[in-house]
């Protein structure tokens, strides 16, 4: 009798330093067995699923809890550690019955009978939703780095391109200055030598520009009529427009607003309104023809015009790099365009373009 | 003795006070009679086209920009490569510009028709060797 004691104290012991180990660790264990279609669950089992401990698991119960497309990767192992004997081990999402939704590991194997029929299978269960939460988001720490990382590559190459050619030219006059005699000669050179200033000032305004989207990022984000903000482009715009006969047709009904940094759109709109007009056709009155609208949760905005178009498979990427102008026309500077993918891409979105020479191009920004 | 000279020598480039200061240089060593200048590639291409049946008007040597509006550098050999089997005389490019990019820098060695690829700015003394090079 007192042997007997003994022996349910030691499986009490037991029983409590394994539970107490599971509750650490976060794993539970499990068996299936095939003839009696019963689970059989460990007291974490159930806390992951978040069930008390009176429900009688069976094998949809414990398969439903997972979201789509694991429940069905899991449906698809099991059936297959049934069939051919082989084990699983994932990462899987997993909704608690509370609704919570956990990354969980689940690891299966089958059970072998002493004739060598699989009889069921067993396996363990681990919530691992801090850890993979913590790898998800180191994993989209890297991307945004090396994306920065990119994107601080290609100003230092700017930078360096651009106060390169100011240097340069500043070295070829002070040589011109140094060897001419002539005074009237020497007069020119420092006319230029200004001019030089005035554009390596301009050079170092627009540097500052672009420094200014990675800080103004920080600024808040609000909610944003779009119809307020074409307004005040029209409003800027107002002579060029009248001047060129411009039509504006814009509907915003389908996506009306955005939650954005005020700023950036301003210029954005600005930029590509303005645009539209800048490289119109000569032939004609420039149509600019606005529309936003939502998909797949991004609200989209298109800006088409009727004017020159661009010849994509020459321009390429170019098209938004930093003082790249491809039309002989005295105002492109090679700037708008370079500042509006900053803009958009500062903020998580992307813009592109869809051209054909001599009929038009259209601006897609998605926000 | 009359020094040797350069009868014609084309700047392509979109920075002005550059396109000044290069001519002025050549000027000032007395090495090249004529100087054009253009504003990108194009201008330059349209410029030969013209000159297929007058190979007397054909420059010497062409100083060639990388990064210009309409048509840059690379365009512009591509466009030249196409076009100089018509031409009845050789021409030499050197291609000059501010980009220290390596991809540019090993790009234009590759390519057969470019003399050289030279950082700016172009110094008066490398200028000199230039012509003394190419004159003889």
């Amino acid at each position: 009798m007192e042997k007997l004691n003994n022996l349910t104290a030691e499986i009490r012991k037991n029983e409590l330093v394994s539970n107490e180990t599971e509750k650490m660790a976060r794993i539970g264990g499990w068996e299936y067995d095939l003839a009696t279609e019963k689970i059989y669950w460990s007291r974490e089992v159930y806390a992951i699923y978040g069930l008390s401990l009176d429900v009688d698991p069976d094998i949809l119960l414990a398969v439903d809890a997972y979201l789509e497309p694991y429940k069905h990767q899991l449906q698809v192992a099991i059936q297959r550690a049934i069939e051919d004997g082989e084990s699983y081990e994932f990462e899987l999402q997993l909704r608690q019955a509370s609704g919570k939704v956990l990354w969980v590991r689940a690891l299966g194997k089958p059970v072998i009978a002493e004739d060598g029929a699989i009889c069921g299978l067993r396996g363990t269960l681990q919530d691992i939703d801090e850890e993979k939460k913590k790898q998800i988001q180191l994993q989209q720490s890297v991307i945004i780095i090396s994306e920065q990382n990119k994107r601080l590559l290609n100003f230092a190459h700017i930078v360096s391109h651009n106060l390169r050619s100011h240097s340069g030219n500043l070295k070829t006059l002070l040589e011109l200055i140094r060897v001419t005699t002539d005074q009237e000669e020497r007069e020119v050179f420092i006319g230029y030598l200004n001019k030089l200033s005035d554009s390596l000032g301009q050079t170092i305004e627009h540097l500052a520009d672009v420094i200014k989207i990675q800080t103004e990022i920080k600024t808040t984000r609000k909610a944003i009529q779009l119809e307020d903000v074409l307004d005040d482009t029209i409003s800027i715009l107002a002579p060029t427009l009248d001047e060129t006969n411009a039509i504006i047709d814009a509907d915003f009904t389908g996506a009306p607003e955005i939650e954005y940094v005020q700023a950036y759109i301003e210029s954005i709109m600005l930029n590509l309104v303005s645009n539209a007009v800048k490289y119109r056709h000569p032939d004609r009155a420039p149509e600019i023809l606005i529309r936003s609208f939502s998909k797949n949760g991004k609200t989209i905005m298109t800006v088409a015009d009727n004017g020159l178009g661009i010849d994509l498979v020459k321009v390429g990427d170019h098209l938004f790099g930093m003082y790249q102008t491809f039309h002989e026309n005295k105002d492109a500077r090679g700037i708008g365009l370079f500042i509006t993918k900053n803009q958009v891409e500062a903020m998580g979105g992307t813009v592109s373009v869809e051209s054909t020479p001599d009929k038009g191009s259209v601006f897609i920004v998605e926000f | 003795m009359q020094q040797k000279k350069i009868s014609s020598a084309w700047l392509i480039d979109d920075d002005k006070i550059y396109l000044f200061g290069l001519r002025k240089m050549i000027e000032i060593s007395k090495r090249c009679d004529s100087i054009t200048e253009f504003s990108n590639g194009s201008e330059a291409i349209r410029k030969l086209q013209t000159m297929v049946d007058s190979p007397e008007l054909l420059p010497d040597i062409i100083f060639l920009d990388i990064n210009m509006p309409v048509m840059d550098g690379w365009q512009f050999l591509t466009a030249f490569d196409l076009l100089k089997k018509q031409l009845s005389r050789q021409i030499i490019i050197y291609m000059i510009s501010s980009s220290i990019d390596d991809r540019d820098i090993e790009r234009a060695k590759q390519l057969d028709a470019v003399k050289n690829y030279i950082i700016k700015p172009l110094p008066f003394d490398k200028l000199q060797s230039i012509f003394a090079n190419e004159i003889q």
